[in-house]
């Protein structure tokens, strides 16, 4: 069998990176670790809804807004995305696939889309299990389906846009964990409760989807420069966290294949 | 004295700067053009010239020379400053055409730990663009070739040293590769494993393939090849047949340590011959130096046997590489 006359196929590639990857993820003792942390919201809504009487759908909404929203997706966005290039650096196993006949932004692109799946796992799986306790005490069985749904998009958008964000740093910095934390801190601490400033980070288009406090966005800062909120449509929501996440993957992709990485 | 001998009073060359070093027999395979990589100030290769052909080539060199950044060079694991690499006329960096026709022994001691040894082979075949099934049975050949069969199972995790070292090298077997680069192959295996691996080196050498293999210890690669370049200080300070290496080698005073009862019996022997150039006593014998070690190393024991000197055991440090490597650039 000769090697000259192959020409392997980037698809089967791809796929061959992803499903090793998500294998990988999946085994993985941090994704145990992360979805114990995860469910972590649902044993307090359900020890809540034991000992108080409240409303399902409200109590879920209010969950996912301040937990789940500003720290739970991030938190996995920073399990999984950042450490999927810069684990192999770290580990000394980059050379390996590097030396392989496959292009590198196929490479850089099947392991962050194992990464976003994994994460997406793990964020929406314990938001279906905190949906499931807060559903016993809602009075609107309707409306709390549609809000699930709503917020699940919402939440899988967040992981990938964060993901493809991290995954990006980790490859132009080589280290995954300071420059996501620096990131999140710049962008999704400071600037968004910032007003204007605010629209640069991606936890206002993951509101903006979910339908989260749309009336009462007009805070402090906020009025002294605005009549009302700046309030998007949901699909322009959608459609900025979908080219977000679109352009960092492609940046992280030319960064990874440019750049030499001293393993 | 032997032909080898009467070489040893010539001078080593040293290589001039823009000149191309060849190595290896046929068609070139391998050529870099006046490549330099520098990390700040610290420079890991200057301005190399090579051409590389088929065969065993041994990349010698001290710790610390340039050995595995050249090698990240010719790989297009790392992109020189200057120059260029190009194997069968294809430029290295970022060429995944390249890539399908060359196979690496990484130094590191890295691996998907949790993956079984057949798992981790059959994995990196499949990036080759193999289908699974393909991959798996070269696999299977190349964990046959490196004798793991009956561990292929385990986790990678439970490997041994040795078997750690050789799953490395069944995964850079496995797609058959026309190229085959190895950093340190021999590093932690025992003398069974050792000498299995050298044999396979050399049957891979035999089939035609281009096998560079970097090391620091001259012994262990004049058992593979006597085809080597010698780089120092980022600079390929010689290459061609080991034996004109050796030559360049022996002109110059060769120490021999030599633990004895007798050391000043054995000293007043060796004064008479003209190759021994000076005489230390030490606690447990003397050091010799000399200007033909192959004739030195018969001699002393002949002595010792004859006068009954009470021989205990004769080493050489200059079998360290750094020696060499100290009379070459002296």
């Amino acid at each position: 069998m000769s090697t000259v006359a192959r020409t392997p196929s980037t698809v089967s590639q791809f796929q061959t990176v992803l499903v090793t990857q998500l294998m990988q993820l999946l085994r993985a003792r941090k994704t145990i670790a992360l979805g114990i942390i995860q469910l972590l919201p649902a044993v307090a809504a359900l020890i809540y809804v034991a000992f108080e009487n409240v409303d399902g759908l409200t109590m879920f909404r209010n969950i996912v807004e301040t937990v789940t929203f500003p720290f739970l997706i991030p938190l996995a966005a920073l399990f999984y995305g950042g450490p999927v290039l810069v684990d192999e650096m770290e580990g000394r196993t980059l050379t390996y696939l590097t030396l392989r006949p496959i292009p590198k932004p196929a490479l850089y692109l099947g392991k962050v889309t194992a990464g976003c799946l994994v994460g997406c796992l793990v964020v929406i799986v314990p938001m279906f299990v905190l949906f499931g306790v807060c559903l016993a005490t809602s009075s609107d069985f309707g409306a709390t389906i549609s809000s699930m749904g709503q917020m699940s998009a919402a939440a899988a958008l967040g992981v990938i846009c964060y993901s493809t964000i991290f995954a990006m740093l980790g490859a132009l910095f080589t280290n995954s964990l300071i420059s996501g934390i620096v990131y999140f801190v710049v962008f999704e601490m400071i600037m968004a409760i910032l007003p204007v400033l605010e629209l640069l980070s991606i936890r206002y288009y993951l509101r903006t989807i979910a339908e989260f406090n749309t009336s009462d966005r007009l805070g402090l800062l906020d009025q002294m420069i605005l009549d009302k909120p700046i309030i998007f449509p949901i699909w322009a929501g959608v459609l900025v966290t979908l080219v977000i996440a679109g352009a960092a993957s492609l940046l992280g992709a030319y960064i990874f294949k440019e750049k030499q990485y001293h393993v | 004295m032997s032909t080898k001998a009467s070489t040893t009073k010539q001078q080593p060359q040293k290589k001039p700067a823009a000149q191309i070093a060849r190595v290896g027999q046929g068609d070139v395979v391998i050529a870099a053009r006046r490549i330099s990589l520098w990390y700040g100030p610290v420079i890991g290769i200057n301005n190399i010239s090579i051409d590389m052909c088929q065969g065993v080539i041994g990349l010698l060199g001290p710790n610390g020379a340039g050995k595995s950044t050249l090698l990240k060079c010719l790989t297009g694991q790392l992109r020189p400053k200057t120059g260029g690499v190009q194997i069968f006329g294809q430029n290295v960096w970022n060429n995944s055409n390249v890539f399908a026709r060359i196979g690496l022994v990484p130094e590191q001691d890295a691996f998907y730990e949790e993956m079984t040894g057949h798992q981790f082979v059959t994995y990196l075949t499949r990036l080759q663009g193999y289908n699974t099934v393909e991959a798996e049975k070269l696999a299977d050949e190349a964990i046959g070739i490196v004798d793991l069969q009956d561990k292929r199972d385990q986790p990678i995790r439970a490997y041994s040293k040795g078997m750690r070292q050789r799953i490395k090298i069944a995964q850079a077997l496995a797609h058959k590769p026309d190229v085959l680069f190895m950093d340190e192959p021999l590093a932690g295996t025992d003398p069974v494993g050792r000498r299995k691996i050298i044999n396979l080196i050399k049957d891979q050498g035999d089939a035609g393939k281009t096998v560079l293999v970097s090391s620091h210890v001259l012994h262990e690669v004049e058992q593979m090849t006597s085809d080597i370049v010698m780089i120092n200080r980022g600079r390929i300070i010689a290459d061609g047949n080991v034996y004109k290496i050796r030559a360049m080698i022996d002109a110059h005073p060769h120490t021999i340590t030599v633990d004895i009862d007798k050391a000043r019996a054995l000293a007043a022997k060796l004064s008479e011959f003209e190759d021994v150039v000076s005489i230390e006593f030490h606690d447990r014998g003397l050091r010799v130096a000399t200007t033909d070690p192959d004739a030195c190393y018969q001699r002393i024991p002949a002595i010792c046997l004859d006068n009954e000197l009470g021989l205990r055991a004769m080493t050489s440090p200059d079998n360290n590489l750094m020696a060499v490597f100290k009379y070459l650039v002296g």
